[in-house]
């Protein structure tokens, strides 16, 4: 028996390696940040700049190293193409943004050096999720990622808030992440593969016979983990206390990079699997099942949200109402609107990052020490004492409520265009209605920051450079996107 | 002359930019006094280079804006929105001039937001007047709505915050329905013709099926629900009863200068979009619900009047009297009739200048009293005469006295609502007098009379400073001016208003009697 016989390893071609060139360069800085993070002093230091490092050469090799045809690594274990460069981006920056976000934060609430490794642990879990159609390789990526925010959210020793929150979301992460694994088990079972296009033609051939119990309940626990991660009523749960309890950089990093890669992989498989002809028909109920979670999804955050006094909790609350709209492209494209419904969800996802981020940004440098827990009341004031900042969380807060001209209208103008294109009259007027009454509690930090006069008691707020570096960032970002957006379009075509 | 309408569109924006950024709060107002006035110039320039003949759009540009979809930047001078540009951009430098001193607390960080925020107003308002694309409409539609929201919230009266929160969640969500009906039209535009487009004039050509026999079940066809989602947002800014409950108190609170802009140019974006979007869009659901409408506009005449009749705060009073005048514009509007129509428009110019000097005067009683309460005035035709003169002139321009441009325009809506529904128009007739009751009213008692018991001993009435006696007699010129002579200013109109009346009604144009009306 030879080598090759006994150790079948496949030699990647050189466009292969060409394509794998931003993960590979994101696991070797997130091995060499955890590796220099225990260095006495320096450690801090050390691990952040090599994740700055990697993560900004990851971006230039995704940027400018896009190839012109989707290319299969290993036999499509991994497919590099344009709706994977982008996703990965999107979590790189995140990555790149969070890690920015925790610098100076992290020493005041003495969070380990490793959370820089952490993080690039999970961006690169991101993007082996975002970059696969192979659903044992989408598990690994998941999980990658996954672990590597369960030990993020529960980093602020100080806070017992973070102990607990950091255990629910491992609970049930792992309880998601294990329907999820079952129904992958009950689709290889019935279709015979892991591979995305193949369960697709599968499916397709065992409806032509009836309505196959098997896989209908493999798609719906795999429905199940993606709802979860993306955190749609009823599976939100956890969302509230995990995102309260992680420390705020984290939750920024939780919002963006997490969620937009639960999106991109949830396109992907929906591209293949959900989005075919027959699947609204089987059990005749799929379809309205998944009508009244986004319906639910849309109105709760909305209406929930509307109760919060803790900025961070609301935003939170405000992230299951935007779950709401992107499942609304979602609906729109397992109804047959292909083309218009995924532009729409990706450019969705990629406002709805830049936005988030900058907010929690602006939060991380309102946090309190020891609290982490910006109030509404911590806000009274901020016009007069830093109308920089004050303007920048304004400008965020109407992105997410969709007044132009900002990112956030066009995001969300784009899903109610592939939506009323599906013809879903109905979940758009919901829409509106959830849009209107989130309106209502993004409205109320304006009305803290500009209408009333400050407290005595309130302390100035920390300058930490990272986070107003992003700040800054996202703010123009979040202006020139509401101007100019086609030219944001036209970079994803 | 090409880029001239770009140039008032965004050089008040990038003016507020500019004032925000200044180390010197002082010049904040001087500086926006003079963009303003230099954007007014541009207005009266383009005022004299329109074609009154000319059939179509004028001074057209149209730059790719969002191709995909699309969407383009395109801005134009038409007959319809004519007047109202012109309005906007002189009343702007005149708002300013009068409330120089306003308001009295002013520290230098508010001089400059206030100005810069009411600049960033005039930016949204002739953005909306000036597009010819729906999509460019409705982002100029929403983008006055953040520095009125901040405008009233900051620096409104003892209940802003609440009053500046409903008029925000009132106004949004009748914008987003109408953000919904436009989707719809873009993507219907693309079925019908296989390209995006979101120019008013191609989506004009569009026709949504309609069941003019249904009666008000006809609202759930497609071309009902789309007259819905759009009427949501004109009828709340206009506002039409009922959807007014945001008005009284927003008017009230806020500050002088923001009522000004509030009720003389965004109350004018409802009713313009209702003249240039609503009706020619979905000519049947107008011409099916246009009698309906007509009643409600009628009854919102007599309600706001009523209403004004009893108030004690002459704000509130003021305010319900515009909610009453407004719907003289919105009955006008949907007896679909060329004079009615172009009367309705002349009104809207004529509103807003009657509206402006009262607002302003109030807001000069409110500064030299500190409080609106009818009962704590009295007598100030002695003291104050030249605030009295100007607030009289602006009463009679108000109750249509002829002679003022007021009688002008109320008479060309009456009389072709008349020949639409004749009771509708007995009933909004019966509004004339009482319009003149709780104006002459208001003017008796803080005029006439013995000075108030509540007024302080030895309480000193200012009368109007040289900055309001400018304003105030420009706003008097155009009253009287527009009132002895309006063909000037009817035949720039003329034209689009009748192209308007035959798309939306082919059969009822009756060139005779609306060319007598109109020429009136």
């Amino acid at each position: 028996m030879s080598f090759a016989e006994l150790f079948p390893i496949q030699f990647l071609s050189g466009a292969e390696w060409q394509a794998i060139i931003p993960l590979l360069i994101m696991s070797l800085s997130s091995v060499l940040a955890l590796l220099f993070s225990p260095l006495h002093d320096k450690g801090r230091l050390v691990s952040f700049t090599t994740l700055t490092a990697g993560s900004v050469l990851a971006l230039l090799a995704l940027v400018f190293m896009v190839p012109d045809a989707p290319v299969p690594v290993l036999g499509g274990i991994l497919i590099i193409d344009r709706l994977s460069q982008i996703f990965s981006a999107l979590t790189v920056s995140a990555g790149l943004a969070a890690a920015f976000m925790t610098l100076g934060y992290d020493q005041r609430e003495k969070i380990h050096a490793e959370v820089y490794s952490l993080i690039a642990f999970a961006v690169a879990g991101m993007m082996i999720l975002v970059s696969t159609r192979d659903l044992m390789v989408l598990f690994i990526g998941l999980e990658l990622m996954s672990l590597a925010v369960y030990v993020l959210v529960s980093m602020r020793r100080q806070a017992a808030m973070a102990a607990e929150a950091g255990l629910k979301y491992f609970l049930l992460g792992g309880v998601a992440s294990a329907i999820l694994l079952y129904g992958v088990s009950l689709l290889y079972g019935s279709t015979g593969s892991l591979k995305f296009d193949v369960i697709g033609q599968g499916l397709s051939r065992l409806w032509q016979t009836g309505t196959p119990m098997l896989p209908v309940a493999g798609l719906v626990m795999v429905a199940i983990g993606f709802l979860f991660k993306v955190g749609a009523v009823p599976f939100h749960v956890w969302i509230p206390d995990v995102y309260t309890g992680a420390s705020t950089p984290v939750t920024g990093f939780m919002i963006s990079g997490v969620k937009a890669a639960a999106i991109g992989a949830l396109l992907r498989f929906s591209a293949d699997v959900f989005a075919l002809p027959g699947l609204l028909m089987v059990g005749g109920s799929f379809y309205w099942i998944l009508w009244a979670i986004i319906a639910f999804t849309l109105l709760f955050g909305a209406l929930v949200g509307l109760r919060q006094s803790s900025l961070k909790r609301m935003l939170a609350y405000s992230t299951i109402a935007h779950t709401g709209y992107v499942l609304l492209g979602f609906l729109a494209l397992i109804v047959g609107q292909k083309e218009g419904a995924a532009d729409a969800i990706v450019s969705y996802t990629l406002f709805y990052v830049v936005m988030n981020l900058g907010g929690f940004a602006v939060l991380t440098l309102l946090s309190p020490e020891g609290s982490d827990e910006p109030s509404l009341q911590d806000l009274a004031g901020l016009g007069q004492r830093r109308p920089y900042l004050a303007f920048a969380l304004s400008l965020f807060l109407l992105s997410m409520a969709g007044i132009p001209p900002t990112a956030g209208f066009f995001g969300k103008y784009y899903l109610f265009m592939s939506a009323m294109s599906a013809g879903e009259l109905g979940l758009t007027i919901l829409a509106v209605l959830g849009s209107v009454i989130s309106a209502a509690f993004y409205l109320r930090p304006l009305v803290y920051m500009y209408m009333r006069p400050a407290d005595e008691t309130s302390v100035s707020e920390p300058r930490w450079f990272g986070s107003s570096a992003v700040v800054g960032l996202a703010a123009v970002l979040t202006l020139v996107m509401g101007l100019i957006p086609s030219w944001f379009s036209s970079l994803m075509k | 002359m090409n880029q001239l309408l770009s140039w008032m569109i965004f050089l008040p924006a990038v003016g507020a930019a500019l004032i925000l950024l200044l180390p010197n709060a002082r010049v904040a107002k001087p500086l926006g006094i003079l963009i303003s006035a230099v954007v007014a110039v541009m207005g009266v320039m383009l005022w004299f280079n329109f074609d009154p003949e000319a059939l179509g759009p004028q001074f057209v540009i149209k730059q790719p804006w969002l191709p995909a979809m699309g969407v383009s930047f395109e801005v134009a001078l038409d007959g319809l929105n004519l007047p109202l540009v012109v309005f906007t951009a002189l009343l702007t430098p005149l708002a300013f001039l009068g409330t120089w001193s306003l308001p009295a607390n002013a520290t230098d960080t508010l001089q400059k937001r206030m100005t810069a925020l009411v600049l960033l107003m005039e930016c949204g308002a002739l953005g909306t007047f000036l597009s010819q694309d729906l999509f460019l409409f409705y982002v100029f539609w929403e983008v006055i709505l953040i520095p009125a929201y901040l405008l009233i919230g900051m620096y409104g009266g003892a209940d802003r915050v609440k009053t500046t929160l409903q008029f925000f969640i009132y106004t949004f969500a009748g914008s987003l329905l109408m953000l919904v009906g436009i989707a719809w039209l873009i993507y219907a535009q693309k079925s019908t013709t296989g390209e995006f487009s979101a120019s008013m004039i191609e989506l004009q050509n569009l026709r949504f099926a309609f069941d003019p026999q249904a009666g008000w079940g006809g609202i759930l066809s497609a071309q009902g629900l789309l007259f819905a989602a759009f009427a949501a947002a004109f009828f709340v800014k206009s506002p039409l009863v009922p959807f007014h409950a945001w008005l009284p108190s927003t008017y009230t609170q806020a500050p002088t200068l923001v009522t000004i802009y509030l009720a003389a140019i965004l109350s004018k974006m409802g009713t313009y979009g209702i003249l240039k979007i609503l009706l020619p869009l979905f000519p049947d659901a107008a011409r099916a619900f246009g009698p309906t409408l007509m009643w409600l506009a009628a009854i919102g005449i007599v309600y706001g009047a009523l209403l004004a009749i009893v108030q004690k705060n002459l704000k509130t009073a003021i305010a319900y009297s515009s909610l009453s005048h407004v719907s003289y514009i919105l009955l006008g509007l949907f007896s679909l009739t060329p004079s009615g129509m172009n009367g309705a428009l002349l009104q809207m110019v004529n509103h807003g200048i009657a509206i402006s000097g009262l607002f302003l005067l109030v807001g000069h009683l409110e500064k030299s009293r500190g409080s609106l309460e009818l009962a704590a005035f009295g007598g100030l035709a002695k003291t104050t005469p030249l605030l009295a003169t100007s607030f009289m002139v602006m009463v009679l321009s108000s109750v249509a006295l002829p002679g003022t441009n007021g009688f002008v325009g109320e008479f060309m809506v009456l009389v072709s609502s008349f020949r639409v529904d004749s009771g509708a128009t007995i009933l909004a007739a019966t509004g004339m007098v009482l319009g003149a009751v709780y104006m002459l009213n208001l003017y008796q008692k803080t005029m006439f009379g013995g000075a108030s018991q509540d007024a302080p001993a030895g309480a000193v009435w200012a009368d109007l400073s040289v900055k309001e006696i400018v304003v105030m007699a420009a706003l008097s010129a155009a009253v009287v001016g527009i009132g002895v002579a309006p063909q000037g200013y009817l035949a720039r109109s003329k034209v689009a208003i009748e192209a308007t009346v035959k798309h939306i009604s082919p059969e009822t144009v009756e060139p005779d009697q609306s060319g007598r009306v109109s020429n009136f």
